[in-house]
């Protein structure tokens, strides 16, 4: 069955809201479910908010505040002091460090050799590429627990270049390595898509210019993937940055190197003998800040990228 | 091929796949190697010296050894969370993701998601965005006995709310009402742009032919999603064999009260630590072998006709 032609032209001519009663079936059942709706989303919306807010506001009570009738608001004077004691006496400021130093680097190299990798695999004809790129696509779908022991083993045994001994366990390298070798599947299956979409023919006129294989990437491809590197950049920055499991079994032997995520889980197991739970409250606010800000600012590229990342 | 193109190559692919073998493949590799040794982790590998055979998936399977009952308690927690978390996070973004995309006004004969949709959009995604150390420390504190929840619980006169996280009856459920709580807002994105590929005259004409909304979801929306579901399903499914940084972050002990919320990955974890490092590596290999099952099972149990438009 199916409603008049007439019935249907006419919705579609006039506004929807003061057309006649019978208008489209979904109008007939809609109202109760619209409200329905509306509330289901706004409880989910105040369940997101609420916790983060919370934080944020418990960030600026006395240890007393926060434990007694913890929904209120903080009381005036703010206490701007659990910050100051977060970042030095809990020793955030160098946690901090650390991420900004790891991550920072990780992100940096991940993009430069992912791209590289991308590349070869999206406009190279050679043997062992089909081999390569089923090896990044799988990589992307395998649970890392398993490999986590064993990866504090290679790290522990470091590097022995003749008589030079370099270490990898606790150093920034070490991390950064490990990092990078950690985001190179996603970064460089999301980036060959780029790689691939870019027209054939400017790849071709580079050469006829008489550009070399370097020239062309640096000069030409690189500039060209530059949405896909933003992108993936931010993605990369913000997982590294969020990252636990990895330096919860590498990096954990001295709590000079920690990155924030560790640093956080540290306060907080410190936080009933120190009975300094404002402390570990600003430190929390300080350790989503940098994130939160990074998504506000980019939350379209972040929802893309990431969810581009399941779609595999 | 063009002139120069295997210096090229080289120069291009031999750092990254170094950098890849060593610190990816290799201790891929290595960890069915090391599950069949007793090597601590500190002294020097020596293959022939601590080479035991199957003798620490004899211990883990026997229940007896360094983990015991734990690691067995562990995952019949990850059993539960398995049963619980997929299918209620997929539900509950599914439905989100319809909400904010289909369910509107028909304006002009379009259809739209509800008022205030691109809101929704950026605020559920946010715990998304945020570590799971600092999100478990948060919900530690959100369910302490003197935290936000029991807070708001006891404005009620009378009400003497437990103590959630060292509540044996509580603590699991509350575990796993934070990871719903963190994946439904990334899944509600992700259907949604799968949902933007249902082509919009189905729908439409679905709407002429007054079909209800519960049938046109069931009938038309569903099915075309339905790899995107699968796929999440997958995704979810290997999160609830894991759990560790959750679980480790946030419980007591962690992994308490009396192992109410341990998890296989946490008891792997604690032999690495305690220095057993061949245990260690065979408790893993377990859990990557039940993962690795787990996804090709729901690959096959969730295999459906693929709809050709």
């Amino acid at each position: 069955m199916s409603a008049p032609a007439d019935l249907v032209a006419g919705t579609a001519a006039n506004d929807p809201d003061d057309a006649p009663a019978p208008t489209t079936g979904k109008a007939a059942g809609a109202a109760p479910l619209t409200v329905v709706t509306h509330v289901v989303l706004i409880l989910w919306a105040i369940a997101t908010a609420v916790p983060i807010i919370w934080v944020l506001g418990s960030s600026l009570k006395t240890d007393n505040e926060i434990f007694i009738q913890s929904y209120r608001l903080p009381e005036w004077p703010w206490k701007f002091e659990n910050y100051a004691r977060a970042w030095s006496v809990s020793n955030f400021s160098r946690y901090f460090l650390n991420s900004l130093i790891v991550v920072g680097c990780s992100v940096v190299i991940v993009m430069l050799l992912g791209s590289m990798v991308s590349y070869c695999l999206a406009r190279y004809q050679f043997f062992g590429r089909r081999f390569l790129t089923v090896m990044f696509i799988a990589a992307n779908a395998v649970p890392i627990l398993v490999a986590m022991v064993p990866l504090y083993g290679v790290l522990r045994s470091g590097w022995r270049i003749g008589s030079l001994k370099i270490p990898l366990i606790g150093t920034y390298h070490g991390l950064i390595m490990v990092y990078v070798a950690f985001a190179l599947p996603f970064t460089v299956f999301f980036l060959m898509a780029f790689f691939r979409s870019l027209p054939r023919e400017i790849f071709e006129a580079a050469f006829v210019d008489g550009a070399g294989h370097f020239r062309t990437f640096f000069l030409v491809m690189l500039p060209m993937a530059r949405p896909g590197l933003i992108s993936i950049g931010i993605f990369n920055a913000l997982g590294l940055w969020n990252q636990y499991v990895i330096p919860l079994f590498i990096n954990n032997d001295n709590p000079d190197m920690y990155v924030v995520p560790q640093g956080l889980a540290k306060m907080a197991a410190e936080a009933g003998y120190a009975s300094d739970f404002s402390g570990l409250f600003a430190g929390l606010v300080i350790g989503m800040a940098p994130v939160l800000i990074l998504y506000l600012v980019f939350q379209k590229q972040i929802q893309q990228g990431m969810t581009a990342g399941a779609l595999k | 091929m063009k002139k120069g193109q295997t210096p090229f190559l080289i120069t291009f692919l031999v750092i990254p796949l170094l950098l890849f073998v060593f610190f990816v493949v290799s201790p891929y590799l290595q960890a069915f190697y090391f599950a069949v040794t007793q090597w601590s982790g500190f002294e020097r590998f020596n293959f022939n010296k601590d080479f035991i055979g199957f003798e620490n998936f004899r211990s883990i399977f026997a229940a007896e050894g360094l983990s015991g009952e734990v690691f067995w308690t562990g995952l019949r927690n990850n059993l539960v969370m398995l049963l619980v978390f997929p299918v209620v996070t997929i539900a509950i973004s599914l439905f989100f993701a319809a909400m904010l995309n289909l369910a509107g006004a028909t304006k002009g004969g379009r259809i739209a998601g509800v008022t205030g949709s691109a809101f929704y959009r950026i605020l559920f995604f946010v715990p998304q965005v945020i570590s799971v150390a600092a999100l478990g420390i948060m919900f530690q504190q959100f369910f302490q006995p003197n935290g936000l929840l029991n807070s708001l619980i006891r404005i009620i006169p009378g009400a003497e709310p437990p103590a959630w996280l060292a509540d044996t009856r509580f603590a699991l459920a509350c575990v796993i009402v934070v990871m719903i709580w963190m994946h439904v807002g990334f899944y509600m994105v992700y259907f949604t742009s799968a949902m933007a590929s249902v082509p919009r005259e189905l729908l439409e004409a679905a709407a002429i032919d007054r079909a209800g909304r519960w049938s046109t979801f069931s009938r038309i929306t569903l099915p075309l999603v339905w790899p995107a579901v699968q796929t999440a399903l997958i995704y979810l499914g290997i999160f609830a064999l894991d759990a560790l940084a959750i679980v480790q972050v946030m419980t007591i002990g962690p992994g308490g009260p009396d192992n109410a919320t341990t998890v296989m990955a946490l008891s792997m974890f604690q032999s690495k630590q305690e220095g057993y490092f061949g245990y260690a590596s065979a408790q893993g290999v377990i859990i990557f072998v039940l993962t690795m099952v787990l996804a090709l099972l729901t690959l096959r149990l969730t295999r459906r006709e693929e709809i050709e438009l």
